[in-house]
């Protein structure tokens, strides 16, 4: 059960991103190393390199997360925030490269703008779909939003939010979405 | 002008817990020791340990800070998000809860000290301007108030880094009142 064999590559490929994910989110971008994450995996470092380049395009590979967002144009606002919950609990819950990202950006500047252009560049533009006015402000404010949601639940775990249901929490997010998206702006 | 003096005590303490915040912010609490920070301050280790004890205790002192939140009970609720935001921003714009706030991202400890700091200063205060609902109330105004800090602090993210102050209030307001005082849902 213990003996050693061959792994493929594709697997060899997936672990390290999974320990390149477990480093940068808890030692930050500029003390993690490539040779760590080959360490973690039992691989060399020159693999790495070869698989993913640089220790910045290893990054920018194990932190590249998925987020698929419904068309927004035309929706009634009452109902953003359930089209949009469930896609962002599958990125927070369902998937490590966003909170290795957040964790990561929270210490590091290369990290922090590649979170940024990351939101602008995957998320800004479906939510275009629903603000009247003030786009970027409405847009990045929501996302601060979600990001406190996220911090809160799933990295620093506080009780009364990490422990409402998904159903709950929408119920209650609900208002908060509509009122940064489509609200009144202020005068 | 260079020639070096004998500190006293008390600027002796306060360089090492502002050394202490500067590592625990930049490298989080695992990873920062003891000895980096008598370092940065040019005293020994020993010395740190005589003054904060422990390195959990020396974060503790380090990230430590009060907020002082007015009594809410009987506060017209649209005035709430203008009373609290004034005090939100003294708190954002302070080097202490910044790092508190980068470290409890990567740290167990510092995220029960951030939760402690809530939970004892903060909301006893908002729990007076809650018609119900309170735990999910206050928890949720926690999580919007550490995404707008995160965002516009720590990630530096332009539409929110940009924002004036008072432009700022003025979106979040709305966001406070909602989550204090709007309506709860069915």
């Amino acid at each position: 059960m213990s003996t050693k064999r061959p792994r493929n590559a594709a697997q060899t490929r997936a672990d390290i991103l999974a320990a390149a994910r477990q480093r940068f989110a808890t030692e930050g971008f500029e003390r993690t190393t490539l040779r760590a994450i080959a360490a973690d995996v039992g691989v060399d470092a020159a693999l790495v390199i070869r698989y993913f380049g640089s220790k910045q395009d290893l990054f920018a590979t194990a932190t590249e997360f998925k987020i698929e967002l419904p068309d927004l144009t035309g929706a009634d606002p009452d109902d953003i925030a359930d089209m949009l919950l469930p896609r962002y609990f599958a990125v927070w819950e369902d998937d490590q490269s966003f909170l290795a990202l957040l964790r990561a950006a929270m210490t590091s500047r290369i990290a922090a703008d590649t979170l940024n252009e990351t939101l602008a560049k995957h998320v800004a533009p479906t939510l275009m779909g629903a603000t009247p006015d003030h786009h970027l402000q409405r847009i990045a404010l929501t996302d601060a939003f979600v990001i406190g949601l996220a911090a809160t639940r799933s990295v620093l775990a506080n009780p009364p939010v990490a422990s409402l249901s998904r159903e709950e929490l929408s119920r209650w997010a609900g208002p908060v979405f509509r009122q940064l998206l489509v609200g009144p702006a202020p005068l | 002008m260079t020639a070096t003096r004998p500190r006293n005590a008390s600027q002796t303490r306060a360089d090492i817990l502002s050394a202490a915040r500067r590592r625990f912010g930049a490298e989080g609490y695992e990873r920062t020791t003891l000895r980096a920070v008598a370092s940065d301050v040019g005293v020994d280790a020993a010395l740190v340990i005589r003054y904060f004890g422990s390195k959990q205790d020396l974060f503790a002192a380090a990230a430590d800070f009060a907020i002082e939140l007015p009594d809410l009970s009987g506060v017209d609720p649209d005035e709430v998000a203008g009373i609290l935001l004034p005090r939100f921003f003294a708190v954002w714009e302070d080097e202490t809860f910044v790092a508190l706030l980068r470290a409890a991202m990567t740290s167990q400890v510092a995220a029960d000290t951030l939760r402690r700091v809530f939970a004892e200063q903060v909301a006893p205060k908002l729990i007076t301007a809650t018609p119900d609902n309170p735990v999910q109330r206050i928890g949720l105004m926690g999580a919007f108030v550490i995404g707008l800090a995160t965002t516009r602090y720590v990630l530096a993210n332009p539409p929110v880094a940009n924002l004036s102050r008072d432009e700022l209030s003025r979106w979040a307001a709305p966001v406070i009142r909602q989550l204090l005082v709007g309506p709860a849902p069915d």
